[in-house]
């Protein structure tokens, strides 16, 4: 015959579903004829029902709306060199045109002669000037586009 | 060290929900769960490097939660601050703690009582043990069974059937003089 404490100790198992078929009806079996083991199982589903009927969240349950936005906000306020946002991306193109860009203008300055002798060409303070407004203007474009798009963003979450 | 700014992006997006739902069982208001949530991510941002692995990275978070959410219960006052009509979302027109448990109160005559007495069974909770407390959040809150328990808590399944049982009997003493009619 299992002894009261054994049942007591499944009365837990079987609130949190873990008792197999056979250990179920043997504890139904116990309930049945024992008034201590039943007040016990009483008090115990009380409290399981009490703490889940507590803590309980609304159907539906998500993020309130902006959640993400709001954290990456504050992160960026007490970190901002660690914010993982696309900030790094436009950089990264602007850094490209540049290299792109001098690479061509060093490519077009030495001129590759038939024979195989290289000539470099003079260099040209107004080809550098116009060189370096294109880039300026294409990483303004870049960083212009960026701040839009963070711009919309945020009045995306508070519309 | 500090961690890598995309996998940070990763670890926050797939985790925060979770974090932001268990906190909110705990606390039971949208703005402090979201309060809290992001402290935990604060932290995680701050405390990466140091993470070693001996669980796994949600259980790690999930730990800071818990102590958070676990400080803010200890240090709430009564119903002043859990009031009725604290809102349950932060848009207009949501619901409050009052529609919420609305339904399925155990005295459904009395709200202003039902409040008190769901603050008292969760502050009840955050009293326990960290062992007991987190494996009782775990299973009752979570619904998670004892084998989903162990293994998020990197024990074994006899460690938490009996974690659970120490702390089921802790709380029908805690509980025992509120009027629950379940
Ligand atoms: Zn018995």
């Amino acid at each position: 015959m299992i002894p009261c404490d054994i049942h007591q100790k499944n009365i837990h198992l079987a609130l949190d579903g873990e008792l197999n078929p056979v250990q179920q009806a043997e504890l139904l079996l116990h309930l049945a004829g024992c008034a201590n083991c039943r007040d016990i199982q009483k008090n115990l589903t009380r409290v399981s029902k009490a703490v889940a009927w507590a803590t309980r969240v609304p159907a539906n349950f998500d993020l309130p709306a902006g959640f993400q936005n709001r954290f990456w906000e504050r992160l960026d306020r007490t970190s901002p060199r660690n914010r993982p946002t696309h900030w790094s991306r436009p950089l990264l193109v602007a850094a490209a045109v540049v290299l792109m860009v001098s690479t061509w203008q060093v490519a077009d300055r030495w001129k590759i002669a038939s024979l195989g002798t290289i000539t470099p060409t003079p260099f040209s303070f107004e080809s550098d000037r116009l060189m370096l407004s294109s880039v300026q203007g294409a990483i303004s474009e870049v960083e212009r586009n960026q701040a839009d798009q963070e711009s919309q963003q945020l009045l995306g979450n508070y519309l | 060290m500090t961690p890598p700014p995309e996998s940070f992006r990763a670890l926050f997006e797939e985790n925060s929900p979770k974090v932001y739902r268990i906190v909110f069982r705990l606390v039971q208001r949208t703005d402090v769960a979201e309060d809290l949530t992001q402290q935990v991510f604060l932290r995680a941002h701050e405390k990466l490097g140091e993470f070693r692995g001996d669980s796994s990275i949600f259980t790690w978070l999930y730990r800071m939660a818990m102590n958070m959410a676990v400080d803010h219960l200890r240090h709430e006052k009564a119903l002043k601050e859990s009031s009725l009509d604290a809102p349950l979302r932060s848009e207009e027109g949501s619901a409050t703690r009052a529609d919420l448990l609305a339904d399925q109160s155990p005295r459904p005559e009395n709200q202003v009582e039902n409040d008190e007495i769901a603050r008292l069974v969760r502050k009840a909770v955050s009293e326990l043990d960290e062992i007991y407390r987190e494996v009782i959040i775990l299973r009752e809150m979570e619904g998670l069974s004892y084998d989903e328990v162990a293994n998020l808590l990197g024990t074994n399944v006899q460690t938490v059937a009996m974690r659970i049982m120490r702390a089921r009997n802790q709380l029908k003493i805690k509980l025992k003089d509120l009027p629950l009619c379940f």
